[in-house]
């Protein structure tokens, strides 16, 4: 029904969270630098290891993403210019949420720049820098989509939000 | 579980706590600005404990209710009504209130 270590767990996040915002933005600005970094430095050892995973067993989750024929659940070939609204749909979302625009952030953190800022160039930085990342994530989960459909397991097809971070990555590193 | 999803839960831990904490601080910023009281002065800082107690318990409440058996769907709820439909008319707005 409630569980407890889950909740314990995440009031410990809170936690953290209330004494990071505690010395305002300057403090922020030095934490940031250490777990904004340390994930770019992980996500490249997870990628070497379930794209290893991938091609130990020969497993095209390399060349599906870079755009060979999939096969689906059905027997179909996946076409992707037949779902393009889902796809831009997904694509919108993805990035709207990874950079955080939209919900009152950059107004925020804006307030604290001083006047003569290059505003323009750092969006631009911002922007690559999300391409860059969400670029490098896609070898770490079609690593794992890749190894789990050349061994046949029916956790492949579990590729929504959910179902790709606590079903498919588990099973394709267990 | 093998030992690299741990590792991969890490990174996944890690990015989520570094946004959390990016929007407590937006939350507290717009409400201390709103209360004009954002200079670095012993009183504003106790102000800003406050603000953030108060952004933090309310986070608690709310995550509370995603640990419970019914998390994992209330979380796929959450996450599509937003992402699908909530975002882009916000942004939209933002750009109007900016651009006044």
């Amino acid at each position: 029904m409630f569980s407890g270590s889950l909740f314990a767990w995440a009031t410990l996040t809170w936690v953290i969270c209330f004494f990071a915002v505690l010395g305002g933005p300057k403090t922020i600005g030095y934490i940031t630098l250490v777990t904004a970094t340390l994930p770019f430095i992980f996500l490249i050892v997870t990628d070497i290891s379930y794209m290893g995973l991938n091609s130990l067993v020969e497993g095209e989750g390399g060349s599906f993403y870079f755009g060979a024929d999939f096969t689906l659940a059905d027997g179909t070939i996946y076409d992707p210019s037949t779902q393009l609204k889902s796809l831009l749909k997904d694509a919108y979302a993805q990035v709207f949420f990874s950079t955080g625009v939209c919900v009152g952030i950059y107004q925020a953190y804006a307030s604290y720049n001083p006047i003569k800022q290059p505003v323009i160039s750092l969006a631009l930085g911002i922007a690559l820098t999300d391409f860059l990342f969400a670029i490098i994530a896609g070898f770490t989960v079609w690593g794992a989509v890749g190894y789990l459909m050349a061994t046949g397991a029916p956790e492949a097809y579990q590729t929504t939000s959910v179902g790709l971070a606590f079903i498919a990555m588990p099973t394709a590193s267990a | 579980m093998g030992k690299m999803y741990a590792f991969f839960c890490f990174t996944l831990w890690l990015a989520g706590l570094d946004s959390a904490f990016c929007y407590v601080e937006s939350m507290v910023t717009n409400m201390l600005d709103l209360l004009n009281e954002n200079r670095m002065d012993g009183k504003s800082l106790a102000r800003r404990a406050l603000c953030a107690a108060v952004v933090c318990m309310f986070g608690i409440a709310i995550t509370g209710a995603f640990t419970t058996n019914f998390g994992w769907i209330l979380f796929d709820m959450v996450e599509h009504y937003i992402a699908d439909y909530l975002i882009v008319p916000v942004g939209l707005l933002q750009c109007v209130c900016v651009g006044w």
